[in-house]
Protein backbone atom coordinates (compact mmCIF):
# COMPACT_ATOMS: atom_id res chain seq x y z
CA UNK A 1 0.00 0.00 0.00
CA UNK A 2 0.99 3.69 -0.97
CA UNK A 3 0.63 6.34 1.32
CA UNK A 4 -0.49 9.50 -0.71
CA UNK A 5 -0.75 13.30 1.13
CA UNK A 6 -1.61 16.08 -0.28
CA UNK A 7 -1.92 19.54 0.39
CA UNK A 8 -2.59 18.49 3.66
CA UNK A 9 -2.82 21.21 6.45
CA UNK A 10 -3.47 21.01 10.44
CA UNK A 11 -4.42 24.57 12.60
CA UNK A 12 -3.95 24.13 16.01
CA UNK A 13 -6.75 26.14 18.03
CA UNK A 14 -8.20 28.16 14.54
CA UNK A 15 -9.51 31.11 14.97
CA UNK A 16 -8.39 31.52 18.81
CA UNK A 17 -5.29 33.66 19.70
CA UNK A 18 -2.52 31.17 19.68
CA UNK A 19 -3.60 29.70 16.38
CA UNK A 20 -0.65 27.46 14.99
CA UNK A 21 -0.25 26.62 11.43
CA UNK A 22 1.09 23.03 12.79
CA UNK A 23 1.00 21.79 9.01
CA UNK A 24 1.15 24.09 5.97
CA UNK A 25 0.08 22.39 2.39
CA UNK A 26 2.00 19.16 3.21
CA UNK A 27 2.12 16.57 -0.22
CA UNK A 28 4.37 13.20 -0.44
CA UNK A 29 4.05 9.87 -1.39
CA UNK A 30 5.58 7.03 0.69
CA UNK A 31 5.85 4.28 -1.28
CA UNK A 32 5.14 0.32 -0.01
CA UNK A 33 7.94 -1.34 1.80
CA UNK A 34 9.83 1.90 1.91
CA UNK A 35 11.96 2.78 4.65
CA UNK A 36 10.99 6.63 5.09
CA UNK A 37 12.49 8.84 7.74
CA UNK A 38 11.13 11.98 8.58
CA UNK A 39 13.56 14.61 10.24
CA UNK A 40 12.85 18.29 11.77
CA UNK A 41 13.59 20.53 15.02
CA UNK A 42 11.17 20.08 17.46
CA UNK A 43 8.16 21.68 16.66
CA UNK A 44 8.61 21.51 13.18
CA UNK A 45 5.57 19.67 13.02
CA UNK A 46 7.12 15.70 12.29
CA UNK A 47 4.81 14.02 15.18
CA UNK A 48 1.75 16.05 13.82
CA UNK A 49 2.25 14.80 10.14
CA UNK A 50 2.64 10.91 11.60
CA UNK A 51 -0.79 11.27 13.47
CA UNK A 52 -2.17 12.04 10.43
CA UNK A 53 -0.66 9.28 8.44
CA UNK A 54 -2.14 7.18 11.33
CA UNK A 55 -5.14 8.73 11.29
CA UNK A 56 -5.42 9.79 14.86
CA UNK A 57 -5.86 13.72 13.71
CA UNK A 58 -8.53 15.08 10.87
CA UNK A 59 -6.60 17.66 8.43
CA UNK A 60 -8.22 21.14 8.49
CA UNK A 61 -8.29 20.95 4.23
CA UNK A 62 -5.76 18.53 2.30
CA UNK A 63 -6.35 14.59 2.66
CA UNK A 64 -4.10 11.13 3.20
CA UNK A 65 -4.91 8.77 1.09
CA UNK A 66 -4.45 5.32 2.70
CA UNK A 67 -5.97 2.49 4.91
CA UNK A 68 -5.53 3.07 8.12
CA UNK A 69 -6.03 -0.70 9.60
CA UNK A 70 -2.96 -1.79 8.05
CA UNK A 71 -1.17 1.21 10.13
CA UNK A 72 0.39 0.65 13.22
CA UNK A 73 1.80 4.02 15.47
CA UNK A 74 4.25 3.23 18.03
CA UNK A 75 4.90 6.54 20.40
CA UNK A 76 7.96 7.94 21.99
CA UNK A 77 8.62 6.14 25.15
CA UNK A 78 5.94 3.32 23.94
CA UNK A 79 6.94 1.61 27.50
CA UNK A 80 5.51 4.08 29.57
CA UNK A 81 2.06 1.98 27.58
CA UNK A 82 3.05 -1.32 29.22
CA UNK A 83 0.00 -2.69 31.65
CA UNK A 84 -0.50 -5.92 32.03
CA UNK A 85 0.59 -8.49 34.43
CA UNK A 86 2.76 -10.66 31.91
CA UNK A 87 4.54 -9.98 28.56
CA UNK A 88 2.40 -12.18 26.55
CA UNK A 89 -0.81 -10.66 27.56
CA UNK A 90 0.56 -7.21 27.16
CA UNK A 91 1.16 -8.11 23.22
CA UNK A 92 -2.33 -10.09 23.20
CA UNK A 93 -4.09 -6.77 24.06
CA UNK A 94 -3.91 -5.39 20.63
CA UNK A 95 -4.80 -8.36 18.23
CA UNK A 96 -8.08 -8.94 21.40
CA UNK A 97 -9.24 -5.23 20.60
CA UNK A 98 -8.98 -6.50 16.44
CA UNK A 99 -11.49 -9.19 17.58
CA UNK A 100 -8.84 -11.98 17.30
CA UNK A 101 -10.01 -14.92 19.63
CA UNK A 102 -7.34 -15.75 22.52
CA UNK A 103 -5.62 -18.52 20.48
CA UNK A 104 -5.76 -16.98 17.89
CA UNK A 105 -4.33 -13.14 19.56
CA UNK A 106 -1.81 -15.88 21.15
CA UNK A 107 -0.30 -17.08 18.04
CA UNK A 108 -0.22 -13.59 16.43
CA UNK A 109 1.81 -11.88 19.91
CA UNK A 110 4.11 -14.92 19.86
CA UNK A 111 5.04 -14.15 16.22
CA UNK A 112 5.70 -10.53 17.24
CA UNK A 113 7.59 -11.39 20.25
CA UNK A 114 9.96 -13.71 18.45
CA UNK A 115 10.12 -10.73 15.49
CA UNK A 116 11.63 -8.38 18.08
CA UNK A 117 13.61 -10.79 19.47
CA UNK A 118 12.09 -11.43 22.72
CA UNK A 119 11.56 -15.53 23.13
CA UNK A 120 7.56 -15.94 24.27
CA UNK A 121 8.67 -19.41 26.14
CA UNK A 122 11.34 -18.20 28.47
CA UNK A 123 10.31 -14.17 29.00
CA UNK A 124 6.05 -14.40 27.90
CA UNK A 125 5.03 -15.37 31.69
CA UNK A 126 7.38 -12.32 32.99
CA UNK A 127 6.11 -9.05 34.23
CA UNK A 128 6.96 -6.78 31.21
CA UNK A 129 7.83 -3.94 34.21
CA UNK A 130 10.91 -6.40 35.41
CA UNK A 131 12.49 -6.27 31.74
CA UNK A 132 15.48 -3.66 31.03
CA UNK A 133 14.81 -0.38 29.32
CA UNK A 134 15.87 -2.29 25.82
CA UNK A 135 13.47 -5.00 26.53
CA UNK A 136 10.38 -3.01 27.24
CA UNK A 137 10.38 -1.26 24.08
CA UNK A 138 10.78 -4.34 22.13
CA UNK A 139 7.76 -5.82 23.65
CA UNK A 140 5.90 -2.30 23.31
CA UNK A 141 6.98 -2.71 19.48
CA UNK A 142 5.61 -6.19 19.18
CA UNK A 143 2.76 -4.96 20.76
CA UNK A 144 1.93 -2.81 17.48
CA UNK A 145 3.33 -6.08 15.49
CA UNK A 146 0.70 -8.17 16.66
CA UNK A 147 -1.65 -6.31 14.95
CA UNK A 148 -0.34 -7.04 11.44
CA UNK A 149 0.19 -3.53 10.09
CA UNK A 150 1.95 -2.88 6.83
CA UNK A 151 3.11 0.43 7.57
CA UNK A 152 5.00 0.96 10.96
CA UNK A 153 5.11 4.31 12.34
CA UNK A 154 8.28 5.28 14.80
CA UNK A 155 8.53 8.25 16.48
CA UNK A 156 12.19 8.70 17.72
CA UNK A 157 12.40 4.71 18.86
CA UNK A 158 15.59 5.23 20.41
CA UNK A 159 14.86 8.37 22.37
CA UNK A 160 17.05 7.52 26.10
CA UNK A 161 18.32 3.90 25.10
CA UNK A 162 21.98 3.22 25.68
CA UNK A 163 24.22 2.48 22.95
CA UNK A 164 23.92 -1.22 22.14
CA UNK A 165 20.04 -0.66 22.78
CA UNK A 166 19.70 2.28 20.38
CA UNK A 167 21.91 -0.27 17.45
CA UNK A 168 20.01 -3.27 18.57
CA UNK A 169 16.40 -1.91 18.00
CA UNK A 170 17.11 -0.27 14.77
CA UNK A 171 18.87 -3.10 13.58
CA UNK A 172 16.15 -5.09 14.74
CA UNK A 173 13.27 -2.72 12.51
CA UNK A 174 15.42 -2.81 9.46
CA UNK A 175 15.27 -6.78 9.77
CA UNK A 176 11.60 -6.71 10.34
CA UNK A 177 11.05 -4.35 7.44
CA UNK A 178 13.02 -6.93 4.85
CA UNK A 179 11.16 -10.30 6.47
CA UNK A 180 7.95 -8.72 6.04
CA UNK A 181 8.35 -6.25 3.24
CA UNK A 182 6.46 -3.45 6.07
CA UNK A 183 6.76 -0.07 4.92
CA UNK A 184 9.07 1.90 7.69
CA UNK A 185 8.27 5.54 8.66
CA UNK A 186 10.97 6.65 11.34
CA UNK A 187 10.59 10.02 12.97
CA UNK A 188 14.61 10.77 14.24
CA UNK A 189 16.38 13.31 15.29
CA UNK A 190 19.71 10.94 14.72
CA UNK A 191 21.22 11.86 11.10
CA UNK A 192 23.19 9.01 11.75
CA UNK A 193 20.57 6.47 11.59
CA UNK A 194 18.95 8.57 8.89
CA UNK A 195 21.69 8.12 6.90
CA UNK A 196 22.35 4.22 7.59
CA UNK A 197 18.63 3.14 7.24
CA UNK A 198 16.40 5.47 5.49
CA UNK A 199 16.04 5.29 1.65
CA UNK A 200 13.65 8.25 1.48
CA UNK A 201 14.03 11.21 3.91
CA UNK A 202 11.38 14.48 4.34
CA UNK A 203 12.46 16.98 5.84
CA UNK A 204 10.24 19.49 8.10
CA UNK A 205 10.92 23.38 9.29
CA UNK A 206 7.95 25.12 10.66
CA UNK A 207 5.06 23.04 9.27
CA UNK A 208 6.27 22.79 5.74
CA UNK A 209 8.10 20.25 3.55
CA UNK A 210 11.26 21.32 2.56
CA UNK A 211 13.12 18.24 1.46
CA UNK A 212 11.88 15.66 -0.46
CA UNK A 213 14.54 13.27 -1.45
CA UNK A 214 16.99 10.17 -1.28
CA UNK A 215 19.32 10.63 1.98
CA UNK A 216 22.34 11.17 0.12
CA UNK A 217 20.64 14.10 -1.75
CA UNK A 218 19.28 15.85 1.21
CA UNK A 219 22.78 15.13 3.00
CA UNK A 220 24.53 16.89 0.10
CA UNK A 221 22.62 20.04 0.94
CA UNK A 222 24.17 20.48 4.40
CA UNK A 223 24.02 24.32 4.48
CA UNK A 224 20.43 24.67 4.25
CA UNK A 225 20.15 21.69 6.87
CA UNK A 226 22.16 23.43 9.69
CA UNK A 227 20.16 26.70 8.59
CA UNK A 228 17.62 25.18 9.89
CA UNK A 229 18.25 23.49 12.75
CA UNK A 230 19.65 20.57 11.78
CA UNK A 231 22.81 18.62 11.91
CA UNK A 232 24.49 16.41 9.24
CA UNK A 233 25.88 12.76 10.03
CA UNK A 234 29.18 12.41 11.71
CA UNK A 235 31.14 11.52 8.91
CA UNK A 236 30.44 14.87 6.51
CA UNK A 237 30.25 17.09 9.83
CA UNK A 238 33.51 16.39 10.36
CA UNK A 239 35.04 16.29 7.13
CA UNK A 240 33.54 19.93 6.40
CA UNK A 241 35.88 20.73 9.23
CA UNK A 242 38.56 19.41 7.78
CA UNK A 243 38.22 21.08 4.36
CA UNK A 244 37.17 24.03 6.39
CA UNK A 245 40.90 24.00 7.76
CA UNK A 246 42.71 23.40 4.37
CA UNK A 247 42.28 19.44 4.40
CA UNK A 248 41.47 18.01 0.75
CA UNK A 249 39.00 15.33 0.66
CA UNK A 250 37.31 15.27 -3.14
CA UNK A 251 35.07 12.18 -2.68
CA UNK A 252 31.79 13.08 -0.82
CA UNK A 253 31.42 11.92 2.80
CA UNK A 254 28.44 10.96 4.91
CA UNK A 255 29.02 8.08 7.08
CA UNK A 256 31.82 6.96 9.45
CA UNK A 257 33.25 4.57 6.92
CA UNK A 258 32.83 7.04 4.16
CA UNK A 259 35.37 8.83 6.60
CA UNK A 260 37.29 6.16 6.91
CA UNK A 261 37.80 5.69 3.36
CA UNK A 262 38.52 9.20 2.72
CA UNK A 263 41.37 9.20 5.74
CA UNK A 264 43.58 5.89 4.84
CA UNK B 1 36.43 24.21 52.46
CA UNK B 2 37.97 20.90 51.25
CA UNK B 3 38.98 20.76 47.61
CA UNK B 4 36.35 17.41 47.04
CA UNK B 5 32.88 18.99 46.87
CA UNK B 6 31.71 15.33 46.92
CA UNK B 7 32.69 11.74 48.21
CA UNK B 8 31.11 8.77 47.94
CA UNK B 9 32.04 6.14 50.30
CA UNK B 10 30.79 2.45 49.98
CA UNK B 11 27.62 3.71 48.99
CA UNK B 12 24.83 0.98 48.38
CA UNK B 13 21.40 2.31 47.94
CA UNK B 14 18.11 -0.15 47.86
CA UNK B 15 14.75 -0.08 46.38
CA UNK B 16 12.02 -1.16 48.63
CA UNK B 17 8.66 -2.59 46.80
CA UNK B 18 6.03 -4.96 49.07
CA UNK B 19 4.56 -8.05 47.29
CA UNK B 20 1.28 -9.14 47.62
CA UNK B 21 1.74 -10.08 51.18
CA UNK B 22 3.25 -7.23 52.69
CA UNK B 23 6.56 -8.78 52.52
CA UNK B 24 9.05 -5.99 51.99
CA UNK B 25 11.39 -7.15 48.68
CA UNK B 26 14.50 -5.54 48.22
CA UNK B 27 15.85 -4.37 45.21
CA UNK B 28 19.40 -3.20 44.92
CA UNK B 29 19.94 -0.82 42.98
CA UNK B 30 23.72 0.17 43.85
CA UNK B 31 26.68 -1.70 45.58
CA UNK B 32 29.30 -0.15 47.48
CA UNK B 33 30.10 2.62 45.60
CA UNK B 34 33.09 5.08 46.37
CA UNK B 35 34.29 7.98 44.39
CA UNK B 36 35.53 11.73 44.76
CA UNK B 37 34.79 15.11 42.62
CA UNK B 38 37.26 17.46 42.88
CA UNK B 39 36.00 21.38 42.33
CA UNK B 40 36.12 22.41 38.97
CA UNK B 41 35.88 18.98 37.49
CA UNK B 42 33.54 17.73 34.95
CA UNK B 43 32.29 13.95 35.14
CA UNK B 44 30.31 11.68 33.10
CA UNK B 45 28.64 8.60 34.30
CA UNK B 46 27.84 6.24 31.80
CA UNK B 47 26.57 2.72 31.75
CA UNK B 48 23.38 0.56 30.12
CA UNK B 49 19.70 1.53 31.36
CA UNK B 50 19.08 0.10 34.68
CA UNK B 51 22.83 0.74 35.72
CA UNK B 52 22.10 2.76 38.25
CA UNK B 53 23.01 5.94 36.76
CA UNK B 54 19.59 7.76 38.14
CA UNK B 55 19.76 6.42 41.16
CA UNK B 56 23.47 7.83 41.79
CA UNK B 57 22.72 10.84 40.61
CA UNK B 58 19.59 11.33 43.02
CA UNK B 59 22.10 10.48 45.77
CA UNK B 60 24.13 13.38 45.53
CA UNK B 61 21.67 15.65 46.00
CA UNK B 62 20.20 14.01 49.20
CA UNK B 63 16.74 13.70 46.46
CA UNK B 64 17.80 9.66 48.01
CA UNK B 65 19.87 8.97 50.97
CA UNK B 66 22.28 5.88 50.70
CA UNK B 67 20.77 2.67 52.34
CA UNK B 68 24.63 2.07 52.85
CA UNK B 69 27.42 4.22 52.99
CA UNK B 70 27.66 7.64 52.92
CA UNK B 71 27.69 10.69 50.66
CA UNK B 72 29.86 13.80 51.91
CA UNK B 73 28.67 16.86 50.03
CA UNK B 74 31.33 19.79 50.62
CA UNK B 75 32.12 17.18 54.10
CA UNK B 76 27.78 17.67 54.65
CA UNK B 77 26.52 14.19 55.14
CA UNK B 78 23.81 14.03 53.39
CA UNK B 79 21.87 11.85 55.70
CA UNK B 80 22.58 14.19 58.66
CA UNK B 81 22.35 17.61 56.79
CA UNK B 82 19.21 19.69 56.60
CA UNK B 83 18.65 19.01 52.70
CA UNK B 84 18.55 23.16 51.61
CA UNK B 85 22.37 23.37 53.04
CA UNK B 86 23.05 19.72 50.32
CA UNK B 87 20.65 21.55 47.71
CA UNK B 88 22.25 25.10 48.06
CA UNK B 89 25.58 23.51 46.52
CA UNK B 90 24.57 20.52 43.92
CA UNK B 91 21.96 21.49 41.74
CA UNK B 92 19.76 18.99 39.54
CA UNK B 93 19.08 19.60 35.84
CA UNK B 94 16.71 16.38 34.29
CA UNK B 95 16.13 14.67 31.23
CA UNK B 96 12.81 16.21 30.52
CA UNK B 97 12.69 20.06 31.48
CA UNK B 98 8.72 20.27 31.44
CA UNK B 99 8.91 17.85 34.72
CA UNK B 100 11.36 20.89 36.28
CA UNK B 101 9.43 24.13 35.08
CA UNK B 102 7.28 24.99 37.13
CA UNK B 103 6.14 28.27 36.31
CA UNK B 104 3.95 30.24 33.81
CA UNK B 105 6.49 32.72 32.97
CA UNK B 106 10.49 31.81 32.60
CA UNK B 107 11.67 34.40 34.67
CA UNK B 108 9.86 33.23 37.64
CA UNK B 109 10.78 29.86 37.19
CA UNK B 110 14.10 31.10 37.42
CA UNK B 111 13.76 32.59 40.60
CA UNK B 112 11.62 29.79 41.94
CA UNK B 113 15.30 27.82 43.15
CA UNK B 114 16.49 31.10 45.06
CA UNK B 115 13.42 31.73 46.26
CA UNK B 116 13.24 28.37 48.61
CA UNK B 117 16.49 28.89 49.27
CA UNK B 118 15.58 32.02 51.44
CA UNK B 119 17.72 34.18 49.02
CA UNK B 120 17.25 37.66 49.42
CA UNK B 121 14.35 39.04 46.87
CA UNK B 122 16.73 42.57 45.60
CA UNK B 123 19.08 39.55 44.94
CA UNK B 124 17.02 36.91 43.39
CA UNK B 125 16.36 39.93 40.43
CA UNK B 126 20.33 39.96 39.75
CA UNK B 127 20.79 36.19 39.85
CA UNK B 128 18.00 35.84 37.64
CA UNK B 129 19.29 38.23 34.91
CA UNK B 130 22.68 36.70 35.19
CA UNK B 131 21.76 33.53 34.71
CA UNK B 132 19.29 33.89 31.93
CA UNK B 133 21.44 36.16 29.84
CA UNK B 134 24.30 33.19 30.88
CA UNK B 135 21.89 30.63 28.58
CA UNK B 136 21.16 33.31 26.32
CA UNK B 137 17.30 33.25 27.06
CA UNK B 138 17.27 37.05 28.71
CA UNK B 139 14.84 38.28 25.08
CA UNK B 140 12.31 35.40 26.26
CA UNK B 141 12.27 35.93 30.07
CA UNK B 142 8.58 37.48 29.96
CA UNK B 143 7.48 33.99 27.91
CA UNK B 144 5.47 31.41 28.82
CA UNK B 145 7.96 28.36 29.12
CA UNK B 146 5.59 26.17 27.17
CA UNK B 147 6.03 28.23 24.40
CA UNK B 148 9.40 27.53 23.55
CA UNK B 149 11.44 25.05 21.83
CA UNK B 150 12.94 21.97 23.88
CA UNK B 151 15.93 23.17 24.00
CA UNK B 152 15.40 26.63 24.98
CA UNK B 153 13.28 25.02 27.95
CA UNK B 154 16.13 22.99 29.19
CA UNK B 155 18.22 26.02 29.11
CA UNK B 156 16.01 27.44 31.51
CA UNK B 157 15.86 24.58 33.64
CA UNK B 158 19.73 25.00 33.20
CA UNK B 159 19.32 28.56 33.72
CA UNK B 160 17.37 27.97 37.47
CA UNK B 161 20.10 26.03 38.65
CA UNK B 162 22.54 28.60 37.75
CA UNK B 163 20.19 31.30 39.78
CA UNK B 164 20.86 28.93 42.91
CA UNK B 165 24.51 29.47 42.75
CA UNK B 166 25.41 25.99 43.67
CA UNK B 167 29.39 24.76 43.53
CA UNK B 168 28.16 21.73 41.57
CA UNK B 169 25.82 20.81 38.95
CA UNK B 170 24.32 17.37 38.10
CA UNK B 171 22.89 16.85 34.34
CA UNK B 172 20.97 13.52 34.42
CA UNK B 173 20.35 13.08 30.41
CA UNK B 174 19.78 16.40 29.78
CA UNK B 175 20.41 16.18 25.75
CA UNK B 176 17.96 12.75 25.52
CA UNK B 177 14.95 14.68 23.88
CA UNK B 178 16.64 17.33 21.92
CA UNK B 179 17.11 17.82 18.67
CA UNK B 180 20.22 18.29 17.43
CA UNK B 181 20.58 21.99 17.25
CA UNK B 182 19.27 21.42 21.40
CA UNK B 183 22.00 19.20 21.74
CA UNK B 184 24.25 21.23 20.79
CA UNK B 185 23.16 24.11 22.50
CA UNK B 186 23.12 22.33 25.75
CA UNK B 187 26.77 21.08 25.61
CA UNK B 188 28.04 23.84 24.65
CA UNK B 189 26.56 25.28 28.27
CA UNK B 190 27.85 22.55 30.09
CA UNK B 191 31.43 23.22 28.29
CA UNK B 192 31.21 26.33 29.29
CA UNK B 193 30.12 25.82 32.98
CA UNK B 194 32.73 23.74 33.32
CA UNK B 195 35.81 26.02 31.43
CA UNK B 196 34.06 29.02 34.09
CA UNK B 197 34.70 26.86 37.29
CA UNK B 198 31.74 24.91 38.05
CA UNK B 199 32.12 21.53 39.18
CA UNK B 200 30.01 19.14 36.30
CA UNK B 201 28.54 15.71 36.49
CA UNK B 202 26.76 14.68 33.02
CA UNK B 203 24.78 11.15 32.70
CA UNK B 204 24.37 10.44 29.30
CA UNK B 205 23.92 7.81 26.80
CA UNK B 206 25.97 9.91 24.10
CA UNK B 207 29.67 8.63 24.14
CA UNK B 208 30.76 11.55 22.23
CA UNK B 209 30.28 13.65 25.41
CA UNK B 210 31.19 11.69 27.99
CA UNK B 211 34.91 12.03 25.82
CA UNK B 212 34.46 15.87 26.48
CA UNK B 213 34.76 15.15 30.19
CA UNK B 214 38.10 14.77 32.23
CA UNK B 215 37.18 11.64 34.27
CA UNK B 216 34.25 9.50 33.43
CA UNK B 217 32.46 6.54 35.91
CA UNK B 218 31.29 3.34 34.11
CA UNK B 219 27.86 1.78 35.98
CA UNK B 220 27.50 -1.68 35.56
CA UNK B 221 24.91 -3.29 37.46
CA UNK B 222 25.11 -0.57 40.50
CA UNK B 223 28.74 -1.47 40.33
CA UNK B 224 31.66 0.72 39.13
CA UNK B 225 33.42 -0.85 36.20
CA UNK B 226 35.82 2.16 35.41
CA UNK B 227 36.77 5.25 36.62
CA UNK B 228 38.97 7.09 34.48
CA UNK B 229 40.38 9.65 31.62
CA UNK B 230 37.84 9.47 28.45
CA UNK B 231 41.66 8.47 26.40
CA UNK B 232 41.89 5.55 29.03
CA UNK B 233 38.54 4.13 28.96
CA UNK B 234 37.65 4.78 25.12
CA UNK B 235 41.02 1.96 23.77
CA UNK B 236 40.64 -1.04 21.84
CA UNK B 237 41.35 -2.85 24.80
CA UNK B 238 38.85 -1.76 26.33
CA UNK B 239 36.31 -3.49 24.16
CA UNK B 240 34.86 -6.48 26.28
CA UNK B 241 34.30 -3.77 29.39
CA UNK B 242 32.73 -1.15 27.05
CA UNK B 243 30.55 -4.38 25.54
CA UNK B 244 29.60 -5.60 29.40
CA UNK B 245 27.78 -2.37 29.92
CA UNK B 246 26.52 -2.02 26.69
CA UNK B 247 28.48 1.33 25.38
CA UNK B 248 30.52 2.07 22.55
CA UNK B 249 33.56 3.88 21.61
CA UNK B 250 32.54 7.47 20.50
CA UNK B 251 33.07 7.89 16.59
CA UNK B 252 36.73 9.64 16.52
CA UNK B 253 37.96 7.30 19.09
CA UNK B 254 36.81 4.29 16.78
CA UNK B 255 37.72 6.12 13.60
CA UNK B 256 41.09 7.04 15.71
CA UNK B 257 42.04 3.61 16.56
CA UNK B 258 41.78 2.06 12.90
CA UNK B 259 43.83 4.89 11.36
CA UNK B 260 46.49 4.71 14.10
CA UNK B 261 45.77 7.95 15.91
CA UNK B 262 47.03 7.82 19.71
CA UNK B 263 45.45 9.53 22.45
CA UNK B 264 42.84 10.39 20.08
CA UNK B 265 38.71 10.41 22.02
CA UNK B 266 36.74 13.87 20.71
CA UNK B 267 35.75 15.26 17.14
CA UNK B 268 38.29 17.86 18.00
CA UNK B 269 41.08 15.93 18.59
CA UNK B 270 40.17 13.34 15.67
CA UNK B 271 40.73 17.11 13.57
CA UNK B 272 43.50 18.18 14.50
CA UNK B 273 45.16 14.39 14.33
CA UNK B 274 44.01 13.88 10.67
CA UNK B 275 45.32 17.37 9.72
CA UNK B 276 49.11 16.66 11.22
Amino acid sequence: MDIKVSNLTHIFSQGMPFETIALNGITCDIKEGEFAAIIGRTGSGKTTLVQHIAGLLKPTSGSVDADRKKIGIVFQYPEYQLFEETVLKDVCFGPKNLGFNEEEAEALAKDALRLVGIDPELMGALSPFNLSGGEKRRVAIAGVLAMKPEVLILDEPTAGLDPKGHDGILEMINDIKKKKNLTIILVSHNMDDVEKYAEHVLVMHDGKLVMDDSPKEVFKQGEKLIGIGLGLPWGETIANSLRERGKQISKEVLSYEDLLGALK
Amino acid sequence: MADNILKIENLGYDYETEDENGEVIKNVALKDISFEVKKGCFVAIVGSNGSGKSTLAKNLNALFVPSRGRVLVCDMDTKEADPIDIRSKVGMVFQNPDNQLVSSVVEDDVAFGPENLGVDPKEIRDRVDEALSKVSMTEHRKKGPHLLSGGQKQRIAIAGVLAMQTECIVFDEPTAMLDPSGRKEIMDIIEELHKEGKTVILITHFMEEAARADEVIVLNKGEILFDGSPKKLFTKDNQELLDKANLKMPMAASLAAELGFKDVVTDEELINAALK
